[in-house]
């Protein structure tokens, strides 16, 4: 339990340092402009904030599960006049952590099932595998965005992007299935 | 376990990622330390917090990068002197210019740093079409008149010469007053030459911030060490127009 503002700075701290980016992920497939994403960044971990000695006590998981469903939550109501948005946050402040339930959570459901999966877990190795900026434009490719998009995030042209992508499937292809991927094989499974 | 070779399995790919929010970091670039110290800096203080309650909450990010701990004092000090002012002048010099997007404390806000010319400033604003929600067209700047808040600020408004008086405040005098222009020019050297800096301990801010003071020109001001921040090896400083007290805190 965090007991003072110092305790309380430090699990902040902890909190943006294992989903920071996550965040910004989720806010950038609706932001278009870097100082809305870096405002709206800053008023997701408010609410975290003043809500930290509950976040504390979850998992790692269901912290990223609720700073993700916040994040899009206030991307969608961005744009709201200053008056809403504040009682806005402040509702998300005092809102049960267990009553924000939206698709995130069928998605983390999902997530526990396929983690059996033999092809999730070559997919998942592969891409540990790959190199960083491949792994960049496929996941930002994923969460939505598109050829300009990227290019903007990575500051490069459109084109550039488009090409980049390419190459990074590519290269996930190639990856795929070599020998150090193999998945360990399936545990035997016994009806009950 | 097939391998993935056609458009159908780049879709595949693409959705195994977006169920699992565990690899979307990887679709931003690594946070700057300075930009998560600065944000920490602002949550932690309740400056941020402040500023949404007045309302306000987009800032140039040169204020929240480096003039943070002088608007962090200004959320905190100016609920103590939250009269009524009259005056032309503010009591505020150094909390920057507040442009408004619409008549009235609701309205957006987009604060701009210190100057002569708080009109013409907002205008480059709105000229720039940052005010996009705005009832105007983007790009096109409107009669802006420059008002004293309640809390002796300035802020720049749309309208005309009577819209500070239906607002219940005094128009801002067209220029800053002899003592106003030292004390900002007394928080630009403590933003340029202190906060944007390396790190330095408490006691070295102090005595840096103490030079500055007595070169200033200023009567009246002096230099404190906040309690909690005595033994701090980072700290930076705050200018406090109110109180006339450069504040030493600890950082972040």
């Amino acid at each position: 339990m965090a007991d003072d503002n110092d305790d309380r700075e430090q699990v902040l701290r902890a909190l943006i340092g294992a989903h920071g980016q996550t965040v910004r992920a989720v806010l950038a497939r609706s932001e278009r402009s870097r100082e809305d994403v870096d405002e709206l960044w800053a008023d997701v971990f408010l609410v975290a904030f003043r809500r930290v000695d509950e976040l504390s006590e979850l998992s790692e998981g269901e912290q990223r599960g609720w700073l993700i469903r916040t994040a899009s939550y206030l991307a969608a109501n961005h744009g709201r006049r200053r008056s809403s948005w504040r009682r806005m946050l402040d509702r998300l402040a005092r809102e049960p952590l267990e009553q924000q339930s939206s698709p995130e959570e069928a998605v983390q459901r999902a997530e526990q099932r396929v983690e059996d999966d033999n092809t999730s877990r070559a997919v998942r190795a592969t891409l540990n595998r790959l190199r960083a900026a491949d792994r960049r434009v496929l996941v930002l490719d994923a969460l939505g965005h598109d050829g300009p998009s990227i290019g903007g995030q990575l500051g490069i042209s459109a084109g550039a992007a488009r090409k980049r992508l390419m190459v990074a499937r590519i290269a996930f292809r190639q990856q795929f299935g070599a020998p150090a991927d193999e998945p360990a094989p399936a545990p035997a499974r016994t009806k009950p | 376990m097939s391998k993935p070779h056609t458009n159908a399995h780049d879709d595949v790919i693409a959705e195994w990622i977006r169920e699992h929010p565990e690899v979307w970091a990887d679709a931003s670039a690594p946070l700057p330390p300075e930009f998560v110290d600065g944000v920490v800096a602002d949550i932690v203080s309740g400056a941020r917090m402040a500023r949404l309650q007045r309302g306000e909450t987009r800032r140039r990010r040169k204020l929240v990068a480096t003039g943070v701990l002088s608007t962090l004092i200004v959320a905190g000090g100016a609920v103590g002197v939250a009269a009524i002012v009259r005056s032309g002048q503010p009591t505020q010099p150094t909390a920057g210019v507040a442009c408004r997007d619409d008549v009235g404390v609701e309205a957006n806000v987009i604060v701009i740093e210190p100057t002569d010319d708080p009109v013409g400033g907002c205008g480059a604003l709105w000229a720039a079409g940052r005010f996009d929600g705005a009832s105007v067209a983007v790009g096109v700047v409107p009669p802006l008149v420059a008002c004293i808040s309640h809390a002796g600020v300035i802020e720049v408004y749309p309208g005309d010469v009577g819209t500070c008086a239906g607002l219940g405040l005094a128009d801002a005098d067209p220029v800053l007053s002899d003592e106003n222009r030292l004390i900002v020019s007394l928080q630009d050297r403590v933003v340029d030459e202190i906060n944007a800096q390396p790190c330095a301990s408490a006691r070295v801010v102090a005595s840096i911030a103490r030079r500055f003071v007595a070169e200033s020109g200023l009567a009246g001001w002096r230099v404190e060490i906040r309690p909690d921040s005595v033994s701090a090896l980072c700290a930076k400083a705050a200018v406090d127009a109110t109180t006339q007290v450069v504040q030493v805190v600890k950082f972040p």
